[in-house]
């Protein structure tokens, strides 16, 4: 992202006192376009819609929680309603900051940020997809959400230039379709019960209307959402692709999360680590 | 004897009442208190659509007065001012930026416009080079947390180039006490002016001082100003006006 900043003068980025470090040459370079704006989420928004106002494109990054639902409206009215550019990079995923409890976790941020009309949001498993996703959305005129995670997932099939739905494998009449980091557990499922794969790591109206048409026209009978964020945040997007199969919704459990630890802790407490996951696929196959 | 502005202001406020009294709707009292804030920097600075200057409502509920100048100026039509709130129109309760010719910020929600307006100066300051940046505020707006964050900004990156016009007319009183309010602003790094809302020669004096730091002008103001039945009574806040009380406001105005 520096060196985007660095050539393109309309990029703002402002940093809410997190990731201070790693900006520090940037900052040193060019300190009126990045700042340590400090902690002050609804203004820090408010600020970023004034820069966009004015013709830039402010990127904001802070923790998910601090980044999304502290600033709520702000996101909602000053670039929702307003129609403003802007790039808002978070970091934590859903619960990456586990030890530090529920305060530091928002596995509601999809939900949320899909009630806020034109947001589109990228969900990069890997460095790699990142990068590639910064250089193609930053300078594009439009509202972004960049959810990112402490967890890498690396596998040669990912293509990191596509915003797309990318089928993996087509082995079953099952298909799990996998969202952003979840795709490592997808992976690992769906080579555990030979199952097919569709990885989507972006959920625009584009990626959603390809994923709805591929669900449509490929015939499965059974699909399986897995998504690191709350359960349900997606299917209501997808419901043409998903009439007439069977669905089993996994995601994120909606109830708080009281537990520490680690995010593989976590997971295994609240269902999410591959062989519970593995576990539960198998008997909604089953069952049907 | 009346002057030219004296007669501008009480146009102005009949022009607030006839688009409240036509839509049945409106924050009448809201408006009366910042008509001459508005008329001033309206006129005497490039606050107009592509203007150099830019002026955010951030009291969104006060936009008749704004619609009345922005009418009065020819941004926006003689038929759109009597269709306030109507599907016919571009005026609603709360301006549009995406339809208002001159208005450059969708507010409504308290607490929005001014930090906009912080970002806004800090690139006028740091990208463009030039250009005042002024946000009219509501004092009960003051409650929201996100100006004082905003204001921490702008003193913080020395944006003198920001004017906080403060319009003082004590609706806030009921829920929380703000004085001593211009204290307040001057700790958060303010240059602190005091005018008399409604006087004029006072705004204009005030106005030349800007520049020289961040400025908050807390402008004593009479809410429902201009309309004696109006004048601070809480229940007018967002009453609408019967053709008897449009009456008699307007012969109160004439």
């Amino acid at each position: 992202m520096s060196d985007l900043i660095e050539h393109h003068d309309t990029l703002v980025l402002l940093l809410g006192d997190i990731g201070v470090f790693g900006f520090k040459d940037s900052i040193a370079s060019h300190p009126r376009r990045v700042l340590n704006i400090g902690i002050l989420e609804q203004a820090m928004t408010s600020f970023a819609a004034g820069l966009a106002l004015s013709g830039k494109i402010p990127i904001l990054h802070t923790i998910a929680p601090f980044l999304i639902e502290r600033p709520y409206e702000q996101l909602k009215i000053d670039f929702g309603y307003q129609g403003l550019s802007g790039k808002f990079v978070s970091v934590g995923g859903s619960f990456d900051y586990a030890a530090l409890g529920a305060t530091h976790h928002a596995p509601g941020d999809i939900t949320a940020l899909l009630a806020i009309p034109g947001f589109e949001i990228f969900l990069p498993a890997n460095s790699e997809e990142l990068e590639n996703m910064l250089r193609t959305e930053l300078l594009r005129e439009s509202l972004s959400y960049f959810r990112l995670s402490e967890s890498e997932f690396s596998d040669p099939r990912l293509d990191p230039s596509a915003s797309m739905p990318q089928l993996l494998s087509k082995s079953s009449n099952t298909v799990i379709v996998a969202f952003g980091t979840a795709v490592k557990e997808g992976v690992e499922v769906s080579e555990a019960l030979d199952l097919s794969l569709i990885y989507m790591n972006a959920i625009t109206t584009v990626s959603v209307e390809k994923l709805t048409g591929l669900l449509t026209s490929s015939g499965f009978r059974n699909v399986v959402i897995l998504q690191p964020f709350y359960q349900g945040s997606i299917s209501h997007l997808i419901q043409k692709g998903l009439n007439g199969k069977y669905v089993l919704d996994l995601g994120v459990p909606r109830k708080f999360i009281h537990d520490y630890g680690t995010v593989e802790e976590i997971k295994l407490s609240i269902g999410l680590d591959g062989d519970r996951l593995k576990s539960q696929v198998e008997e909604f196959i089953n069952e049907q | 004897m009346e002057n030219g502005d004296d007669a501008n202001v009480r146009a102005l406020r009949r022009s607030i009442l006839s688009i409240a009294f036509n839509a049945q709707e409106g924050h009448v009292p809201s408006a009366m208190s910042i008509v001459e804030p508005l008329y001033v920097v309206f006129r005497d600075w490039d606050v107009g659509e592509g203007g150099s200057d830019s002026f955010i409502l951030s009291k969104g509920h006060g936009c008749l007065a704004l619609y009345a100048v922005l009418g009065n100026l020819g941004l926006v039509s003689p038929e759109d001012m009597k269709s306030l709130g109507s599907s016919k129109g571009i005026l609603g309760g709360h301006p549009d930026m995406r339809k208002v010719p001159g208005v450059l910020a969708s507010t409504g929600s308290l607490g929005h416009g001014f930090p906009m307006a912080v970002g806004l100066a800090y690139s006028k300051r740091h990208f463009s080079g030039s250009g005042t940046v002024f946000a009219l505020l509501g004092d009960g707006e003051c409650n929201e947390g996100a100006i004082w964050e905003a204001a921490l900004l702008a003193s913080t990156h020395g944006l003198s180039n920001l004017v906080a016009w403060i319009d003082f007319n004590h609706s806030g009183d009921r829920a929380l006490s703000l004085e001593p309010l211009a204290e307040k602003w001057a700790a958060f790094g303010f240059r602190v002016l005091e005018v008399d809302g409604h006087d004029i020669q006072e705004i204009e004096r005030a106005l030349m001082l800007v520049g020289d730091a961040p400025t908050a002008i807390i402008a004593h103001a009479t809410k429902g100003k201009g309309v004696s039945f109006m004048e601070n009574a809480p229940a007018w806040h967002h009453s609408v006006l019967d053709e008897d009380s449009f009456e008699i406001a307007m012969k109160e105005l004439s």
